[in-house]
């Protein structure tokens, strides 16, 4: 077998790393973005649903939220929302991750280049495994 | 006796509760959900989060979300029995918010007794007001008889029970109760108690149960003021 396909698809080789066109911050950049686990989050989510509006990004980040501290109302809602919307959305486009669009409340992933995709990935699946053994992931 | 009414009410108001699970974790959940009052969507999650988790939703407004495993043993009746909703921990309250302005959900006759017997409870406690109750068959009403009696005794309880007109026993003495006579086909079909709080409120409840399939039941139980006192004029 293929020592390649071995692996877990998590992440691709450096070998294989084509940045194209793509988006690919300095690595101060991306890490500033990474930097907390809201914003690990979002990336998370957008590179599943690389287009999704502000209110809907909210219910999954307060809904992941619920899975470590318990159910959630209205009011941390409504705290979510304006710290994506003030925030870290802000900071992620600055960053030129996303383009995120106050007025019509949409958030849209940008092209990312494969190794930034994979550093989020592994920054979400560290957290995890952190998690997982009962150490502080914050 | 006009509960469906009531029932296709509470129909008008269904909530869109939105699932998100990974892979299929969540449809079994989505299909016990779907009993309830609620439109229920189901939505793939990221991988990479840690467990599944549900989004309630009244129109455009959010109202609350929680984690499927603390849903799952909210739902679970060896942990939660309904009596329990006010003192459940305060973690909880958001899910009992959720729930608490009208629970639509498929009960057992296990189920429907215990949430009986808390709303028995709450209306002795209270001590006045009027406390509602229709037994489906002669016997259910026999083994409760004393019962009632002695919470109309004892109390300033007005205790009205309801009974099938071709079951009300012969030489029947109501004693303190005030008892209501009605056909088959309506008293015969819900199980119910009414409680309507004795001037407070916050100690309204009911409980209507219509039986779907023998030992079956579709219930709705809330502890809103409103939905009891519609309950009761839907009895008159």
């Amino acid at each position: 077998m293929d020592r390649d396909t071995d692996r877990p698809d998590l992440f691709t080789t450096a070998d294989s790393w084509e940045l194209a066109d793509d988006v690919a911050p300095p690595p101060t950049a991306l890490f500033k973005a990474l930097a907390g686990p809201r914003r690990c989050h979002v990336l998370s989510v957008l590179l599943d649903r690389p287009e999704i509006a502000v209110d809907d990004l909210t219910d999954i980040i307060v809904g992941w939220q619920t899975t470590i501290d318990g159910p959630a109302g209205p009011d941390e809602w409504a705290q979510i929302k304006i710290e994506l919307v003030h925030a870290h959305l802000p900071l992620l486009d600055d960053i030129g991750l996303v383009e995120f669009d106050d007025q019509a409340g949409e958030v849209r992933l940008e092209p990312l280049a494969d190794p930034v995709q994979d550093v989020i990935r592994f920054a979400e699946e560290y957290e995890r495994v952190l998690d997982r053994s009962g150490r502080p992931s914050e | 006796m006009q509960f469906h009414r009531l029932f296709d009410a509470v129909d008008d108001a269904r909530k869109t509760i939105v699932v998100y699970a990974p892979t299929d974790a969540g449809l079994d959940l989505a299909e016990r959900l779907s009993a309830r009052n609620a439109t229920v969507e189901q939505r793939a999650l990221p991988l990479s989060a840690p467990g599944g988790f549900l989004v309630v939703r009244d129109d455009d407004q959010f109202l609350g979300a929680l984690a499927l495993e603390d849903l799952l043993s909210f739902l679970s009746p060896t942990e939660f029995l309904p009596w329990e909703l006010d003192d459940v921990d305060p973690g909880y309250r958001p899910v009992v918010d959720l729930l608490d302005d009208t629970l639509f959900v498929s009960l057992d006759r296990r189920q429907l007794l215990a949430t009986s017997r808390e709303i028995e409870d709450r209306a002795w406690r209270v001590g006045r007001g009027t406390l509602r109750v229709g037994f489906q068959r002669r016997a259910a009403f026999e083994a409760q008889r004393e019962t009632y009696r002695r919470l109309a005794a004892t109390t300033d309880l007005d205790v009205h029970v309801y009974l099938r007109e071709d079951t009300v026993p012969e030489a029947f003495d109501p004693g303190p109760l005030t008892v209501h006579t009605g056909p088959a086909e309506t008293v015969g079909r819900y199980w119910f108690l009414l409680f309507d709080g004795g001037g407070n409120e916050w100690q309204a409840c009911a409980l209507i149960a219509e039986e779907t399939e023998p030992g079956r039941y579709r219930g709705l139980w809330t502890y809103d003021p409103e939905t009891v006192a519609l309950a009761a004029e839907s009895l008159s």
